[in-house]
């Protein structure tokens, strides 16, 4: 004789917590201090981004006036970072760069994020021919590399940082409106969704009651780790000449302009890229640690 | 005669940060004698897996062993139990199609083996190999040996995985629910090749499973695991014929085979508990239909009572 | 196969036209007006009207398009606005220079990723992990303009290591010139027995490859690291260590041969990444590639060279894409490219 199956009481497995949003960036904060250290380098940068014109030795210079006389002076009590060709306190230079730096990099997230979920938003929860649409274009951008992308249109449109911005701002869209499609998509065909669509709610109103509230989290890294990537990428087009134009406290600039004298007078150079340096790792430290948040398979750290 | 595998008071807490969060092995007692089959059953944690893996020598992330697990002589619980695993232990898991590597040959994943245990060459290694695939009956041993895992069925992998397990004679093989996940025919193939090698070879097998009909198809004894513990012990027959414990009780009770087909089936009420921390007194105490103030007071032995047939029930008649 | 690839094919010269109209469309609705760029802005309006005439500016724009196509296949990509010699021409002299530059870079980041992203599952969440996570994030942080300087700054400067900048010694043209076989320089002084050229060289790339190097390796250290990750978590590893297996071969040989089809997506990503980031290594070490003939080009609206430029980025994008592709399918069996 044998015995059929027997039956299996299921036990009950304790089920994770789950954290989701703020929450759980404070947990990930305080068991992970490399996230914290780089909560700590962005809140740096954003004060100096703010209140620089109040923080900065030699605001005036900072923001480009000459100061011949004091020109080419190493680090030391009176400048910490030394001073430029034209006299001018880098520490200054670099503490005013952040302003222009951080909102340039915010301008971009939020454009790109902007019109990227707008059209992600609507091409999945629509579907049919405008998805079809969206998605080709999307397709296409990104069967390219981004930067070139980005400093091929700033080339056409001319350099300057505010064509830098929108040239970075079409480069990055897709991104979005792909993590938004996808949500809208998988969201579209769930019963409460439908029950709203039944009961007469607009459109918009499903859109932002449902379909955007679930995509936040994977937008928010994204944007995160973006804003690093957009002042690296700023620096880089400025560095070769495609973005702000001296006198600019631009950070990409100001290494260029001292990278001729980088064995001589080393500081011109290695503070500014030191200020980009940092604020790119401290977002991208974030970052990583949010990223716990979109992929819970690597929670184990 | 020694016993081939002792296990004794083997104790398995789960170690989060210092502090003991579950101890899903709570002191087991299990004896396995050379070329014996003896059969591990219990519902899903009761910890029979974990038994396996301990013998085994190779516990999860985060789990601590206690008490001893000796193979022919050998600590199981002590680190250099790496050189005795596929050597003179090996196992085969539940699920075959996730068991071997997608990316290699089974072929290559059997070489590796030999090649750890076997100083063979190369020529030697393909000649071993292909014998343990043919030994397992594969219908194409070559072709199986030159396949992807994925290019073969959950049955033929098995016995591949069985392959894999024998290649270097083993002593006691582990199966792990080996047929849960194949079809009831295939399944029964697979047992019938166990058997078959089994009186070949001579090794020893710790089958564990929740179905109370293989162990009875196959088994010489089985150990009926509750809650981290062995609740019954004995002689496959004797054991299912005529059950002490009330858990033992309650499995054959629930098995459609056992019962008048008018009236409903009998299932265990309630739970396994979900954390074993702590407990006090019988852990079936709560379920027990004989339960009395005792039960939750006193915590039970396995005794003996008739001939080879012990029992972990306060209320047993022991002569 | 064969299907696969002329599908791909078919959708890369796609996309190729699309990018190539829409890039003519740009340069023709811009401010600039070409003509002035080839001439200068101090020249007579007599002069600009005679260019913009032979440079066929004043003919209708599809015109002018499908004109500049039909040079595309005939090998006439025009020619550059500041240098006035052919843009095929300028670019293929260059671009020996910058693929043997890719090449080394990428052969880092590929040995030093994954070299990392292996070590660093080795005890998830401890100190060398740690360690290895900030060294990647750190690379994928930096500027790699900057990182140049700063190494020029520290071995040439402080150490005297190597040299600052260039492909070669200048002597080297004098005392063991380099016989053109390949026109790849490094590649043909290593197979023409050139030793003097071949070891001054490599002393020049040092520097260059590991600063193109640093972005990729953070990103594929990081992406091995997180495929490990997943893989050591599959039954199939616990079967090999319920074998006996040593953590040597668990990790090194099973598990990552399962998590290089993801790893080799990364790589294919940083080989185009590499291709923008070798302008910005190549401006700091005046490094004689495409990279400076670009960045000049594209400040000066230099717009043939910028269209050559945008075909070659797509193509390469395209290609490593592809290439991806390829070497996924023949590293998991379960994938049946079609």
């Amino acid at each position: 004789m044998t015995y059929p199956l027997l039956p299996v009481v299921p036990s009950l497995t304790p089920v994770n917590e789950r954290f989701t949003g703020l929450r759980h960036l404070g947990r990930v904060l305080s068991r992970d201090w490399l996230a914290a250290f780089g909560l700590v380098l962005v809140v740096l940068v954003l004060v100096l981004a703010v209140f620089g014109k109040w923080i900065a030795p030699h605001p005036e210079e900072g923001a480009g006036l000459a100061n011949i006389p004091n020109r080419n002076l190493a680090p030391g009590a009176a400048h910490w970072f030394g001073t430029d060709e034209l006299g001018r306190d880098v520490l200054s230079r670099v503490i005013i760069g952040a302003g222009p730096a951080l909102s340039v990099a915010l301008f971009v997230v939020v454009a790109a994020a902007t019109i990227g979920i707008v059209l992600g938003a609507i091409a999945g929860y629509r579907g049919g021919w405008f998805d079809t649409v969206i998605m080709r274009i999307t397709e296409f951008f990104q069967s390219f590399p981004p930067l070139l992308l980005a400093m091929i249109t700033v080339a056409l449109l001319g350099a300057g940082p505010v064509n830098v911005g929108i040239a970075l701002a079409i480069a990055w869209w897709p991104w979005y409106a792909r993590i938004v499609r996808a949500e809208a998509a998988s969201l579209r065909d769930r019963s409460f969704v439908e029950a709203a669509r039944a009961m007469g709610v607009p459109t918009w109103r499903i859109l932002y009651r449902h379909i955007l509230r679930n995509s936040t989290t994977p937008i928010l890294v994204q944007a995160t780790v973006d804003i690093g990537t957009v002042v690296l990428w700023v620096g880089s087009l400025a560095f070769i000449g495609l973005g702000a134009q001296p006198p600019s406290p631009d950070w990409g600039l100001m290494v260029q302009e001292g990278r001729g004298v980088i064995l001589n007078r080393w500081w011109i150079s290695t503070f500014p890229g030191l200020a980009i340096f940092v604020t790119v790792l401290g977002f991208n430290l974030i970052g990583d640690a949010l990223r716990d948040i979109l992929d819970p398979r690597q929670t184990k750290r | 005669m020694s016993a081939l595998l002792s296990v004794k008071d083997l104790r398995i807490d789960f170690v989060d940060r210092g502090r003991v969060t579950n101890t899903p092995v709570r002191g087991i007692d299990l004896e396995v004698g050379h070329g014996e089959i003896i059969g591990v059953v219990g519902e899903s944690g009761c910890g029979k897996t974990l038994t396996g893996l301990a013998v085994l020598g190779l516990l999860p992330g985060g789990a601590t062993a206690t008490g001893s697990v000796l193979l022919d002589g050998g600590d199981q619980l002590a680190p250099n139990a790496a050189n005795r695993r596929g050597e003179d232990v090996s196992i085969v898991f539940q699920n075959p199609g996730t068991a071997f590597n997608p990316v290699f040959t089974i072929g290559a994943q059997l070489r590796n083996v030999v090649r750890r245990h076997r100083d063979f060459t190369k020529r030697e290694e393909d000649a071993h190999i292909l014998n343990y695939l043919t030994l397992v009956q594969l219908p194409d041993p070559a072709r199986a040996a030159a396949s992807y895992p994925h290019e073969l069925s959950g049955g033929m992998l098995q016995r591949a995985m069985i392959a894999m397990a024998l290649l270097c004679e083993p002593k006691l093989l582990i199966l792990d629910e080996p047929t849960t996940a194949l079809d009831v025919t295939v399944a029964k193939q697979i047992l019938e090749l166990v058997l078959d090698l089994q009186r070949q070879f001579g090794f020893s097998v710790l089958l564990i499973t929740h179905n109370l009909g293989i162990v009875h198809d196959i088994c010489d004894r089985v150990a009926v695991l509750y809650a981290g513990r062995v609740i019954e012990l004995g002689e496959t027959a004797e054991v299912l014929k005529s059950p002490k414990h009330p858990y033992t009780q309650g499995l054959l009770d629930a098995l459609p085979g056992n019962r008048d087909p008018n009236m409903p089936l009998a299932a265990i009420r309630g739970t396994v508990p979900s954390n074993l921390l702590g407990i006090t007194g019988c852990a079936f105490a709560d379920r027990c239909p004989l339960v009395i103030d005792e039960c939750r007071r006193i915590d039970p032995a396995l005794l003996e009572s008739t001939n080879g047939h012990a029992d972990a029930c306060i209320r047993t008649v022991r002569a | 196969m064969l299907r696969f690839t002329l599908k791909r094919l078919l959708t890369a010269v796609v996309v190729l036209l699309i990018l190539t109209l829409v890039v003519f469309l740009m340069t023709r609705l811009i401010p600039s007006n070409p003509a002035i760029v080839y001439v200068g802005p101090k020249a007579p309006p007599e002069v600009i009207a005679r260019v913009t005439a032979e440079l066929g500016l004043d003919r209708p724009i599809f015109v002018q398009y499908f004109e500049y196509l039909g040079g595309l296949f005939t090998g006439d990509w025009g020619n550059s606005l500041s240098t006035k010699r052919p843009v095929l021409l300028e670019l293929a002299t260059r671009l020996p220079a910058t693929l043997e530059l890719i090449a080394a870079a990428m052969a880092i980041a590929a040995l030093g990723g994954v070299t990392l992203g292996v070590l660093a599952v080795r005890r998830p969440g401890r100190i060398l992990d740690g360690a290895i996570r900030f060294l990647s994030i750190g690379g994928v942080s930096m500027p790699a303009f900057w990182l140049g300087l700063l190494l020029q700054l520290f071995f040439v400067g402080n150490l005297k290591l190597l040299p600052a900048t260039g492909q070669f010694s200048n002597a080297l043209e004098y005392t063991n010139p380099i016989t053109p076989v390949t026109n790849f320089a490094l590649f043909d002084s290593l197979i023409t027995g050139n030793w003097a050229a071949f070891g001054d060289g490599l002393q020049h790339l040092i520097l260059p490859a590991i600063t193109l190097a640093a972005y990729p390796l953070g990103l594929m250290a990081r992406m091995v690291r997180s495929a490990m990750l997943e893989v050591l978590g599959q039954d199939h590893i616990f079967t090999a260590r319920a074998y006996g297996l040593p953590e040597r071969v668990v990790h090194w040989k099973l598990a990552l041969k399962n998590a290089l089809p993801s790893t080799v997506t990364v790589f294919g990503l940083s080989i185009a990444y590499a291709l923008t980031g070798t302008f910005f290594v190549e401006v700091v070490f005046n490094w004689p590639g495409i990279g400076q003939f670009i960045t000049a080009a594209m400040v000066a609206v230099d717009y043939p060279t910028i269209m050559a430029v945008t075909l070659l980025g797509a193509a390469a994008y395209l290609l490593s894409n592809f290439v991806v592709d390829v070497v996924q399918a023949k590293i998991d069996p379960r994938v049946r490219i079609s």
